[in-house]
């Protein structure tokens, strides 16, 4: 099922693209959206928040128009990458004010803000202190608790890991992932890649306002054909095994790096994954690590936007 | 901090009305606007000059139920009014567009709920000082009254008065404020052109009135025509001379293009932040 699906979705700042032919399709679960600063996340987030209007093609979340649709904006749960609380409230005050606007009674309306705020690691000490004195991953953590206040189906995090302390950013990882398995989909983006692999391997990749790659981590590496993918091998022997290796067709260069590693650039990763182990078996060598730096998300992104 | 997860729950209650939600809204910053120094203030102030010194000269003269006395009120209080539209509706919206929480209002409410509740509080706190001392005034004046009943409900007429007349400021100067209040994000701006525009408009007004000698200027004036209206309204005679509607049609005006100027800034403009 399609929650996000954008099509040719373009969008103008005077003469600057935000957006340029964008087109994605997002599905359950939790969706990475990654890209540079200026790649266009926070813009095609506004679209879809129906903060602002696209110039051209078509957007739908949970099968909807979002530009002026209040019901929507009943099933999304937003965290926005801006500030935008009020300084002089406390957070408990301002949740239980923001669900008892979503409609929820003054007890429920308690309830939800106490929970939602336990739920982002906050004590009732800490909810009851004016936001004005909070740290940033303090407020950063108030906005998450207001974004799942009103059990959204879909939630969407901008840059909501940034400015928050490892603990921080664990708790809210936990969270999302486990709201995740409570049918609860997210859209998180960064431009921290290793954060959002850390999250999901369905990704959507961003640069200069169009859709770079979209789809499994593993998928999208696929995609890469030309681009060959490194493998590392600890191994007791790395020169014999390398010259084993550089036998095989599907292997482009071995680099010897010392007496027990080298480094092996193959076009055919799945050819090479079969054949490896053969090899090892056969020659009776003493691997002790196959590390591939590719799957790595950054690694298949600076190839993807040639940077 | 602990890591506490929630039990991930549907509710099965019922959502309160739309009302009860912009009620929320309008509770919480007009409680905001309550604990102003200044609000106080022009509270205190309207009352005691409009109200405690009226009652004084009830006291000392007792009342005849004429309208001039009721409607006086109105006339003297013009720049508790402004300054009061000023202080409570000039951060409205500004202040949401400051902090870029007007994003959040769109997530639980509808663009028309946010407007209405916003509305809501200006309207309130400005009937606070327009309307509510006009009331108070009049029943005042009523129990001090030395005049038969046969004549006091001969003039009941003015509450009537009192009471469209406070409705019209406040619908007027609410729309007014807000819709400054809309057009920036610094609630200084807002609140100096929102005390400008009447202001202003009645020294421009004033003004061009004298040097052309032509009465039908001083429509250029908000206050001007509110004072047309509120004369029509309490049966005096009408300061100047150009028929009652006409100010009231300039009037409509105002807070039609008001209307619009919010409508345009909420409905159809983007949210920017």
């Amino acid at each position: 099922m399609s929650i996000i699906s954008a099509d040719g979705l373009s969008r103008w700042y005077g003469e600057v693209i935000g957006l340029n032919q964008f087109t994605v399709d997002i599905g359950e679960g939790i969706t990475g959206i990654v890209g540079p600063n200026g790649a266009g996340k926070t813009t095609f987030i506004r679209i879809i928040t129906g903060m602002i209007r696209q110039s051209k093609g078509s957007v739908e979340v949970l099968g909807e128009k979002p530009w002026n649709n209040p019901s929507l904006n009943a099933k999304v749960g937003y965290c926005p990458e801006h500030e935008m609380l009020y300084p002089w409230m406390n957070a408990k005050e301002f949740l239980i004010a923001m669900a008892k606007m979503h409609g929820y009674s003054r007890s429920e309306s308690e309830k939800r803000a106490y929970e939602s705020l336990e739920t982002v690691g906050f004590s009732r000490k800490d909810a009851e202190r004016k936001i004005g004195g909070y740290s940033k991953g303090m407020r950063q953590k108030v906005k998450i608790a207001q974004s799942i206040l009103h059990e959204p189906e879909l939630l969407i995090l901008d840059e909501s890991l940034a400015g928050t302390d490892p603990i921080g950013r664990k708790t809210i990882i936990e969270l999302i992932r486990k709201m995740a398995k409570n049918g609860i989909h997210s859209l998180v983006s960064s431009h921290v890649l290793y954060e959002v692999e850390k999250l999901t391997e369905q990704v959507v990749l961003v640069n200069d306002g169009r859709t770079v790659a979209a789809g499994d981590i593993h998928e999208i590496r696929k995609l890469i054909d030309k681009h060959p993918h490194t493998v590392n091998i600890t191994v007791n022997n790395a020169r014999k095994l390398g010259m084993e290796l550089m036998k095989k067709e599907s292997i482009v260069s071995v680099s010897i790096i010392d007496e027990n590693h080298l480094s092996v650039k193959t076009h055919e990763p799945e050819v090479f994954y079969k054949t490896l182990p053969e090899i090892i078996v056969k020659k009776k060598y003493e691997v002790s690590e196959i590390f591939s730096p590719d799957d790595n998300l950054q690694a298949i992104f600076r190839y993807l936007v040639k940077k | 901090m602990g890591i506490d997860f929630q039990k991930y729950r549907s509710w099965d209650g019922t959502h309160s009305s739309m009302i009860k939600r912009v009620a929320v809204l309008v509770k919480k910053e007009a409680f905001l606007a309550l604990k102003s120094k200044w609000v106080i203030a022009l509270i205190v102030l309207t009352y005691f000059l409009g109200v405690v010194t009226r009652m004084m000269s009830i006291v000392f003269m007792p009342v005849k139920f004429e309208s001039s006395f009721f409607q006086g009120f109105f006339d003297d209080s013009q720049l508790w009014f402004i300054l009061m539209a000023a202080v409570v509706g000039s951060g409205l919206i500004a202040n949401d567009l400051r902090n870029k929480s007007i994003v959040l209002y769109f997530s639980c409410l509808p663009k028309s709920a946010y407007a209405a509740g916003k509305f809501g509080v200006v309207a309130g706190l400005l009937s606070i000082v327009v309307l509510m001392p006009g009331v108070l005034l009049f029943f005042m004046a009523l129990l001090s009254s030395s005049e038969s009943l046969a004549n006091i409900l001969d003039h009941i007429w003015i509450l009537g008065a009192i009471v469209a007349t406070g409705l019209f400021i406040t619908a007027l100067m609410s729309s007014v404020s807000l819709a400054i209040s809309s057009i920036t994000s610094d609630k200084r701006y807002a609140g100096a052109g929102i005390f400008m525009i009447f202001l202003l408009s009645d020294i421009v007004a004033g003004v061009m009135k004298d040097i052309l000698k032509n009465d039908r200027l001083a429509m250029i004036s908000i206050w001007n025509n509110i004072r047309m209206v509120g004369n029509q309204l309490f049966r005096m005679k009408l300061p100047y001379d150009f028929p009652w509607y006409e100010s009231l049609l300039v009037l409509a005006a105002v807070i039609i293009c008001s209307a619009g100027i919010i409508y345009w800034k909420i409905f159809k403009k983007e949210v920017r932040v």
